[in-house]
C-alpha cells in the first residue's frame, strides 16, 4: 500500500522546542511522535512549538495528542504554539471546534512569533 | 399458524436456551417432512452462518452480504433467495422475523407442500428470548474472535433496523470483530426519536470503556426525561471523571415526527449531512461545541435545528467512514462520502447503511484500521400503525 511517509524531527531554537511534523498525522504516526513530543514536554524549552506545514491530514488520534500537549503545558505555565495552514490539515481542529481553543497559527513564523522566538 | 405447530412459548418452554435453535429445526423439520436448517446472519452482516441442521445436507455458511449488523435487510431477500439458491440448489427459505427484524431463516431443499412463514415467525421469538440466556446464538454469529472492546460495542448497540414514529432508521458499525469505541443509539419515544453517533479517542479497551460510560450517561438522562442540553452536560461530566485524558466526539439529537423537525448538538463530531430526494446533499453544519469529556472553561452546548422531512435521509457518520484509507493511499474524504451517497441514489435507510459499508469495505482491501458508523434516518409518510406486518406482529 503506498502511503506518505510520515516523519517527526525536533530542533531547538531561542529556547523554544520546535516538533516538525510530516506526513498524515493518524493513529500510527502518534505512536510515532508521543515520545519524540513528551521529550520536548519534559525539557527545559520555555515553550513548544508543533509544525504541522507539512501536514496532510490530522485525524482524531493526532487531535488528541495535541490537546494533550497543550493541557500538560498550560499546567506547567509554559506555551504552545501549534503551525496548522488552513485546509485539510486544518479541517479536525475545524470539526472538533478545537480550533477556537487551541492555539493555531497559519504559519511556522507566525507560530515562532507567537511565542516570542524570533 | 396451523393448530398443532408450537408457538413460541412452547418452543422455549420445551427446551433449556442452548437448544432452542435444536428444538426448532426439529420441529420445523417435522412439519416439512423433510431436513430444515436454521441460519442466522454474522455480526457484519456478510454472510449466512448454520445455527441448526443437518451438517451433511446444509453448508455451515453461506456468503450473503444482505445484512446491516446480524439483522437482514428485508427488500434484500431476493436476493438473499439467490444467493442460497447458488450455493445449495432449488430450495425454499422462511425469514425468521420478530417485529421487522428479520434475524435469520428457515431453510429447506426443494419445495416442501407446507408454509413455514408463521412458524417461522415464533422461532424468531424464541430464538431472541433464548438469546438472553445462552451465547449458543451469539457464539454462532461471530465468524472471527471478537476482541473485547468491540464485544462490548455489539452489546451496546440497538437493532440496528427499526421502525419507529414516521421514520425508518437503520445504524450500522464496521469492522465489528475489532477496534471498538464508536457507538451509534436510538430510541422511540413518545416525545420523538433520540439519535446518537459518537467516537471516542484512541481504539480499544479504553476508547469502550469511555464510550460504555458515556452511552450509560446518555440513556440514563434520556430515560430521566432529561433535553439535549441536560443530557450532553451530564455525559460531559461523567467523562471528566474518569480523568483519562480521552475525550468523545458526538452527535446527539431529537426528530420529532409531527413537525419533521431535527434538534441537535455536535460536539465536535463530523457534520451530519441530508440526503434530499432530488439527491442533493448538504451538510447540517452550524455552531459546534469541543467533544465530551474536555474542560477549558463553562462551556456552552448550542442547539442547532433543520426540517428532515418524507423524502430525506439524515445521514450521521464517524470519521472512520471518510477517514478510510483508499487503494491509492488518499482518503474517501468528505467529498469522496458525497460521491458515494450520489451512487446510491433514492433508497431505504437499510440500504443506504450497507452501500455506504460496501463502499467503505470495497475502498481498499486492508482491514479497517478505525470504526466506520453510520446512522440514517428516513422519515417515511405512513404511520408506523399502517403496517400490516407490524400488527401481525403485536397480534401474534
Amino acid at each position: 500500500m503506498h502511503e506518505e511517509t510520515s516523519e517527526t524531527t525536533t530542533t531547538i531554537f531561542d529556547d523554544v522546542a520546535i516538533v516538525t511534523v510530516s506526513g498524515e498525522l493518524d493513529f500510527a504516526h502518534c505512536i510515532k511522535l508521543a515520545p519524540e513530543l513528551n521529550a520536548a514536554l519534559r525539557s527545559s524549552a520555555r515553550a513548544i512549538v508543533i509544525d504541522l506545514e507539512a501536514v496532510s491530514l490530522v485525524d482524531s488520534s493526532g487531535i488528541a495528542l495535541l490537546l494533550n500537549a497543550f493541557r500538560h503545558l498550560d499546567h506547567t505555565g509554559r506555551q504552545l504554539a501549534i503551525a496548522c495552514p488552513m485546509g485539510s490539515p486544518r479541517r479536525a481542529f475545524e470539526l472538533t471546534a478545537l480550533d477556537r481553543q487551541l492555539p493555531m497559527h497559519e504559519t511556522r513564523q507566525e507560530a515562532l512569533a507567537a511565542v516570542g522566538a524570533n | 399458524m396451523k393448530s398443532g405447530e408450537p408457538d413460541a412459548g412452547e418452543l422455549l418452554g420445551a427446551s433449556v436456551p442452548h437448544l432452542v435453535p435444536e428444538r426448532v429445526v426439529e420441529v420445523a423439520s417435522a412439519q416439512a417432512g423433510r431436513p430444515v436448517a436454521g441460519y442466522v446472519l454474522a455480526v457484519e452482516g456478510s454472510f449466512a452462518l448454520r445455527l441448526a441442521g443437518d451438517v451433511e445436507r446444509f453448508p455451515e455458511r453461506i456468503r450473503a452480504p444482505v445484512g446491516v449488523g446480524p439483522e437482514i435487510i428485508p427488500e434484500a431477500l431476493p436476493q438473499l433467495r439467490a444467493l442460497v439458491i447458488d450455493r445449495v440448489g432449488p430450495s425454499t427459505l422462511w425469514p425468521m422475523v420478530v417485529r421487522d427484524r428479520v434475524m435469520g431463516f428457515l431453510l429447506a431443499r426443494d419445495r416442501p407442500g407446507v408454509d413455514l412463514e408463521a412458524f417461522a415467525g415464533q422461532a424468531a421469538l424464541a430464538l431472541e428470548l433464548a438469546s438472553g440466556y445462552t451465547d449458543a446464538l451469539h457464539a454462532v454469529r461471530r465468524r472471527k474472535d471478537t476482541q473485547p472492546a468491540a464485544e462490548i460495542q455489539q452489546n451496546l448497540l440497538p437493532p440496528r433496523l427499526a421502525r419507529v414514529e414516521g421514520a425508518e432508521v437503520a445504524g450500522g458499525v464496521l469492522p465489528g470483530y475489532d477496534v471498538g469505541g464508536d457507538f451509534f443509539d436510538y430510541a422511540g419515544n413518545a416525545d420523538g426519536l433520540w439519535l446518537v453517533v459518537a467516537d471516542a479517542t484512541g481504539k480499544g479497551n479504553s476508547a469502550a470503556a469511555l464510550s460504555s460510560l458515556a452511552i450509560g450517561a446518555l440513556r440514563a438522562a434520556r430515560r430521566a426525561g432529561a433535553g439535549l442540553q441536560e443530557a450532553a452536560r451530564l455525559a460531559d461530566e461523567a467523562i471528566l471523571t474518569l480523568d483519562m485524558q480521552l475525550y468523545l466526539t458526538a452527535v446527539l439529537g431529537s426528530w420529532d415526527a409531527n413537525g419533521h423537525r431535527l434538534r441537535w448538538i455536535n460536539c465536535g463530531h463530523p457534520t451530519p449531512l441530508i440526503l434530499h430526494a432530488n439527491g442533493r446533499v448538504d451538510e447540517l453544519d452550524g455552531d459546534r461545541t469541543y467533544p465530551l469529556g474536555i474542560r477549558f472553561s463553562e462551556r456552552a452546548f448550542p442547539v442547532l435545528s433543520a426540517q428532515v422531512a418524507p423524502g430525506d435521509r439524515l445521514l450521521l457518520y464517524s470519521d472512520g467512514v471518510s477517514e478510510r484509507r483508499t487503494t491509492d493511499g488518499s482518503r474517501i474524504g468528505e467529498n469522496g462520502l458525497r460521491a458515494i451517497l450520489a451512487a446510491l441514489g433514492p433508497c431505504s435507510a437499510a440500504t443506504t447503511v450497507r452501500g455506504l459499508q460496501d463502499a467503505v469495505i470495497d475502498a481498499s482491501p486492508h482491514a479497517l484500521r478505525d470504526d466506520a458508523t453510520m446512522l440514517v434516518i428516513a422519515p417515511t409518510t405512513d404511520t408506523p400503525t399502517g403496517h400490516a406486518h407490524a400488527r401481525a406482529a403485536r397480534h401474534g
